[in-house]
């Protein structure tokens, strides 16, 4: 590996060093933490061995991947589903990301939150609101639709493909508003007003300005998005396996829970994952590497926002209003079927109860449970944002030989679907004796915590540095700081609202994550999640939703903090 | 006088002895007491012991406290998880090295598909310390014993079930009173099956249908358009909201609370060809070498005796096979013990759990669920 610099290192031998050092140190632990498990699981794509007979190795698990019947269909849904939840909620969310970060929206700082809040409310229960809602037997809109006299048939249905689009949607503009508006924030306004100066409207400037220079924010929201729309699973289980509607995830599952399980054929499908995703990276890339996306240099920054005039508060009205169908009715619900005897039953006898959240008082290992939740989420957070920024710092800020390796392995994790990575991980670490020691301890969930929110951590923080001029980092070099220094007292301070939020985005995904560490939990080790998964496995759905509700109580908690020190995506202005 | 004195000494003499234990009998006594007390006093060294249970929040709840309360040394920690996720994960340990799990309770499937090859089993008997366990006397059937050693996997419970439920507003129990009327084109789309490729009562309930009816019986019945779902709970909902008019392979448990509210859901009358008997998930195991075998023998000796059996069987609403723990209560969840309605030899003949049935029943069945349900 050689290092652009290495041709001065006689006269700066120890920045030289460092740099590479870093580098090779960060290559080698993704490369250990992420290629080890996916060359497990490939290895594990051709052996066909039943339990307790030697290994063999074979072909037929990828045979079986490919001719399974149903499995054509199942690519076409996928892709379908995907791309269109992609299409609509990029569109709403450039429009609400660019109405909340550039213009003079009333309280928008409160609806950035509730469409955060939004992408981090748990899928399961969120669905059953939507069941009861949607249901075209019994869904409540539906029946008050019906009473009205020209509507003779159910007109919702959630348990189609709209209905998994939209029950989706939640979670698509959640993150999009997520990553998006801190982006668009950091956008110089001089560009906008230059646009307008030159006598380009609003739209022509959101359209031919903002969006071009937002581009490798909104690439990297729309491929991320895409990834985890591809690997989307308990909606499409709930919502979708009932009427035919399979994905390529609910297949997988599929293979894993027979008894024995067709971890061959499991893994097959998810490699041929593996080559879309890598594709998806590529095109990254390649898009990416010939731009420069500079909008934050040392020369001063103007935020001015846009004044909306007369559509101030109309447009206010349909965020509010929009913000408030994906955060306040799901949520109602939840909270709702809490006291519920039987969740979605109002009908019944007796309906309204406080047993349920009684027995979940009682629980012996509520309290271990919560505190286990807090230990993984802020190891998580805390090792998740320091390793993020620097493998981000040296993808995006250094010239070192290797960095774009480093950059493709940190997408993988995502490539893998939670309920496999699971496997993978759960492979890994039992198969590794140096993890032999913390096995079956928290210490492995966060571990397996940080690699899960590798990607995300990794890209935003990314996305954040590649805004960000380098005159301020030469500045601090020819003052006599070197490269540790540099990115010490220079970098991040700058970007530390951005660390916050991926800390906090870590600690969330770790607080509500079930598939990652459903096979490396243990009884001493259990999560939030993991019992709210108890409940749920045990058909116990009324109990599952006051943890599930606990568990949007602790992510809200944690979003408030996060809000009042300051975290956002963005650097410092 | 004085002989019936003597009399009367050697009368009472006789009585007494014949009361008290013999001197075998009580050395066995303060054998067994002082084998206990030692095997307590080192489980409370080991410190703890693992057990891998069916998911049952209820279960999970109840041998906590009721353990805890017991052994307050010795800390029970228990893995709730559906019985093919436990056994593949404890499988990939014990394969590895990793020595964690003393102890699995669950289905006959995955135990027999997945333990009984990798030979990772513990013989049970000699764990059985307390004469109220070892005595086949307090079991009803003796001991029972799922694999063809009788010696690793063993069965605690036999009960029977109503294992096909039905939407009173859309059906009428006279509709169905055999297998075949499920073929009726009235019930296409209208019946509702827990996936029979996974482990569990969904599984039994295929496996029962493929011994009774035949292969081209179940091609017949995919050809109904079943409801096929993972999860319990979900056809529960579709069968009480009239989704579908009947489930197969449902247990009574989950239909408790839709019961409870008053919603239109019964247990269909057996039909005709009879169901299946079953030990439920009342099933034990011991990991060859468990990292706790004390704690795993104070664990095995209070599971199955009354404490442990009661706990159990409330917990997941199942017959025990023990004798002196009620399980009459279970009729009202349409939970019929063996022990207070069957003869051994009825259960025996229409079971389909053991190592043997597994092999020439379920193993079959199984792979005509994967070929017909892709």
């Amino acid at each position: 590996m050689i290092h652009e610099s290495t041709l001065n290192t006689k006269a700066r031998p120890i920045r030289v060093d460092l740099a590479f050092l870093l580098t090779t140190l960060l290559l080698a632990l993704v490369a250990f933490a992420v290629l080890l498990p996916l060359g497990i699981l490939i290895v594990n794509s051709f052996q066909v061995a039943r339990p307790g007979a030697p290994a063999v190795f074979g072909l037929e698990g990828w045979r079986e991947a490919v001719t399974s019947p149903g499995i054509l269909s199942a690519v076409e849904y996928t892709f379908s589903l995907a791309i269109i939840r992609q299409i609509v909620a990029l569109f709403v969310g450039i429009i609400l990301a660019w109405l909340i970060a550039r213009t003079d929206l009333p309280a928008k700082g409160w609806l950035e939150f509730a469409f955060w809040l939004s992408f981090f409310f748990p899928a399961l229960p969120l669905t059953l609101g939507w069941i009861l809602l949607l249901d075209p037997k019994f869904g409540l809109i539906n029946q008050w639709l019906m009473n009205l006299p020209f509507v003779h048939e159910p007109p919702f249905n959630i348990y189609s493909f709209w209905g998994i689009v939209w029950a989706h949607m939640t979670g698509s503009i959640g993150v999009k508003v997520l990553l998006l508006t801190p982006a668009f924030r950091n956008l110089n306004a001089e560009l906008e007003e230059s646009s307008r100066i030159a006598g380009v409207g609003p739209l022509g400037t959101l359209f031919h300005v903002v969006v071009p220079v937002m581009m490798p924010a909104i690439l990297v929201a729309t491929i991320l998005g895409l990834i985890r729309s591809l690997e989307a699973f308990e909606i499409e289980l709930i919502l979708g396996v009932p009427v035919g509607i399979n994905v390529y995830s609910t297949k997988i599952y599929e293979f894993v829970s027979h008894s024995p399980p067709h971890f061959s054929t499991a893994t097959a499908l998810s490699t041929i994952f593996l080559a879309v995703l890598l594709l998806l990276v590529a095109l990254q890339r390649l898009y990416l590497g010939r731009r420069i996306y500079t909008t934050l240099t040392g020369r001063g920054f103007s935020t001015r926002p846009i004044a909306l005039g007369r559509w101030r508060y109309p447009a206010f009205i349909l965020v509010a209003a929009l913000g408030l169908v994906v955060t306040v009715v799901p949520s109602l619900f939840l909270l709702l079927g809490t006291f519920m005897k039987l969740f979605g039953h109002f009908d019944i006898r007796g309906a309204w109860t406080l047993d349920n959240w009684r027995h979940i008082f009682n629980d012996p290992v509520l309290l271990r449970s919560l505190w286990n939740t807090l230990a993984v989420g802020m190891g998580a957070g805390l090792a998740g944002a320091v390793l993020f920024s620097l493998i981000a710092y040296v993808i995006a800020r250094t010239q070192v030989a290797g960095r774009w390796l480093l950059d493709f392995l940190s997408w993988l994790p995502w490539s893998i679907p939670g309920v496999l990575l699971s496997v993978a991980l759960f492979w890994t670490f039992l198969q590794t004796p140096v993890f032999r020691p913390i096995y079956g301890t928290i210490y492995l969930l966060i571990i397996a915590m940080v690699i899960k929110g590798m990607p995300i951590g990794v890209q935003l923080i990314k996305s954040v540095l590649m805004q960000l001029g380098n005159e301020m980092e030469e500045a601090a070099r020819i003052s006599g700081g070197n490269w540790l220094s540099t990115y010490c007292r220079i970098v991040v301070p700058l970007i530390y609202p951005a660390l916050l939020t991926v800390g906090l985005v870590t600690f969330i995904s770790a607080a509500r994550d079930i598939s990652t560490v459903v096979l490396l939990g243990r009884g001493e080790s259990r999560t939030l999640s993991l019992l709210m998964l108890d409940y749920t496995v045990g058909a116990d759905f009324e109990k599952a939703t006051v943890v599930a509700v606990m568990i949007v109580a602790l992510v809200t908690l944690a979003a408030l903090v996060a809000r009042a020190v300051g975290g956002q995506i963005s650097v410092r202005s | 006088m004085r002989y019936f004195h003597v009399a009367l000494r050697i009368a009472c003499l006789a009585l007494v002895s014949a009361l008290l234990p013999s001197g075998s009998a009580r050395a066995a006594q303060a054998g067994w007491q002082e084998e206990w007390s030692k095997t307590v006093e080192a489980a409370k060294k080991e410190g703890k012991v693992v057990v891998s249970i069916p998911a049952s929040a209820d279960l999970r709840k109840g041998m906590e406290e009721s353990f805890g309360r017991r052994f307050p040394g010795i800390q029970l920690e228990l893995f709730a998880a559906r019985g093919g996720e436990a056994t593949r994960r404890i499988v990939d340990e014990y394969k590895a090295g990793v020595r964690y799990f003393d102890i699995h309770l669950g289905g006959t499937t995955s135990v027999v598909l997945e333990f009984l090859p990798e030979n990772m089993l513990d013989p049970i008997e000699p764990y059985f310390v307390l004469p109220e366990v070892k005595d086949p006397k307090n079991w009803w059937a003796g001991h029972m014993w799922i694999d063809k050693a009788r010696k690793y996997v063993y069965g605690f419970q036999a009960y029977t079930f109503a294992n096909v439920w039905y939407n009173a507003s859309l059906l009428k129990p006279e509709e169905v009173l055999s297998y075949d009327d499920f073929l009726n084109p009235k019930w296409t789309g209208k019946i509702g099956i827990l996936d029979p490729r996974t482990p569990g009562a969904g599984d039994s309930t295929w496996s029962y249908l493929y011994m009774v009816k035949g292969e081209e019986f179940l091609k017949k019945l995919v050809a109904q358009k079943m409801l096929v779902d993972r999860n319990q709970r979900q056809l529960a909902e579709a069968l009480a909201r009239g989704k579908v008019a009947l489930t197969l392979g449902i247990t009574e448990y989950t239909f408790l609370p839709y019961l409870q509210a008053g919603l239109p859901v019964k247990p269909l009358p057996t039909p005709r060809e009879g169901t299946y008997t079953t030990g439920g998930s009342g099933h034990l195991t011991i990991i060859k070498n468990p990292p706790h075998p004390n704690a795993t023998k104070v664990y095995v000796n209070w599971l199955l005796g009354k404490e442990g059996q009661e706990i159990f069987s409330k917990g997941l609403g199942q017959g025990t096979r023990r004798l002196d723990v009620d399980t009459k209560w279970l009729k009202e969840v349409g939970v019929m013990a063996a022990k207070d309605f069957l003869t051994p030899e009825q259960f025996l003949a229409r079971e389909n759990q053991s190592e043997e049935k597994v092999e020439t029943v379920r193993k079959p069945a199984l792979a005509i669920s994967k070929k017909l349900f892709r």
